[in-house]
């Protein structure tokens, strides 16, 4: 029963990326390739359409919260869509063991930013626009408290760049690209977490298209393996965001890096042919 | 900002719509797939996609599921620039122009 284990590789990556703030690629590709046997490319064309699911489904909840910024979306989008347009089609063309290795060096990032991840909290004196060519400044209310927050946006030349690195990813591994988005967006640009993870959500529909469309070209969507896993991760997803005031995050954040670290492991000797899987 | 308000409102219905129209085809199209004795399970080419479906293929439907989800965030792309350009600004204008290009340079390029 291949198509039950797909559901459940889905699921589980849809429930734990909504509780860690992931897209859940970081999941669905090791549990293809290691637990069911796919190829990479095959995995990383499904995990996209599962990225672009659970995204767009998070980004609905987050856009009628208000905490998304379009406009700063927008403009990261148009650095997003060309990494991810040139990662898919680098990807198309590399050896599957060799991008199995890359994708253990995402897992380790991967691991040490649930380890170590630090959010960045601004004084509202520091959250005031710099005058500068594009007004991306926002306003939400933060729905814990009540407070209404209003931040401008600072340093956009280096989140177009982060953003360009993250979208090679995307294209390159099937991941999303919150991993460096989230915190560049939070340490380097000033935008408040919340605000941070709602747009980086919301840009990765359109960064995970880019490189699914080249996917599709050069045949590596598998209809059947995809369809299961976009509904697995967003059923996983749905399920995940209600549980997230019950689960206490950090111990989950401890176990889920130090499991990265191993599933790292891992794919370097599947990568390497020393490990054979199913 | 009565403007902010406006683009999260459109662009929350875009995606909810999308998100909820290409599940059901796929969940529908998967159930179909695995009911269906002897029912193709490989991708058709979107040429012949049209076909497929009338001819109610259950694997079309899928693959329609997920050429919806696909389209979700490139019609909020659309929707965004509609607004942009209703309010005139036009340098998010041609930020979302830059955005719609690279998607299409996505479907044709070819190396």
């Amino acid at each position: 029963m291949t198509a039950l284990g797909i559901l459940v590789v889905a699921l589980v990556a849809g429930v734990l990326g909504a509780l860690l703030g992931l897209g859940g690629g970081i999941i669905v590709i090791p549990g293809l390739t290691l637990a069911l046997g796919f190829g990479m490319q095959e995995a990383i064309g499904a995990s996209l359409m599962g990225v672009i699911a659970s995204s767009t489904g998070a980004a609905v909840r987050y856009v009628k919260q208000g905490y998304v910024n379009v406009r700063l979306g927008m403009l990261l989008e148009t650095a997003t869509t060309t990494g991810a347009i040139i990662g898919a089609l680098v990807a198309v063309y590399l050896d599957q063991d060799l991008l199995a290795i890359l994708f253990s060096i995402v897992l380790v990032y991967g691991a040490y930013h649930m380890l170590t991840r630090r959010e960045k909290v601004y004084r509202p004196e520091e959250l005031e626009a710099e005058s500068q060519l594009l007004d991306l400044s926002c306003t939400y209310v933060d729905q814990k408290n009540g407070e209404e927050v209003c931040y401008g946006v600072k340093r956009y030349r280096t989140g177009l760049l982060a953003s360009l690195g993250a979208g090679g990813l995307s294209g390159l591994l099937g991941v999303g690209g919150g991993v460096i988005k989230v915190p560049v967006m939070n340490a380097c640009m000033c935008v408040p977490m919340k605000a941070a993870t709602a747009t980086s959500n919301f840009m990765i529909g359109v960064t995970a298209l880019a490189g699914a469309i080249i996917y599709v070209r050069y045949g590596y969507l598998d209809p059947i393996l995809a369809g299961l896993t976009a509904m697995g991760v967003l059923g996983g997803a749905v399920v995940g965001s209600r549980l997230t005031n019950v689960a206490d995050g950090g111990s989950i954040r401890i176990m889920f890096g130090v499991l990265l670290l191993a599933v790292a492991a891992l794919m370097v000797l599947k990568g390497l042919g020393i490990l054979e899987v199913v | 900002m009565p403007s902010q308000e406006r683009m999260n409102q459109v662009v929350h219905k875009v995606l909810l719509v999308g998100v909820v129209v290409s599940m059901a085809l796929i969940g529908i199209g998967l159930f179909l797939t695995a009911t269906t004795p002897d029912a193709g399970q490989e991708w058709i080419g979107l040429g012949s996609l049209w076909e497929a479906l009338m001819a109610f293929e259950p694997v079309a439907l899928v693959e329609l599921g997920l050429l919806v989800l696909i389209a979700t965030p490139l019609l909020r792309i659309l929707t965004a620039l509609v607004i942009f350009t209703t309010e005139r600004d036009y340098r998010f204008i041609l930020i979302a122009l830059f955005v719609l290009g690279m998607v299409s340079l996505a479907v044709v390029i070819d190396i």
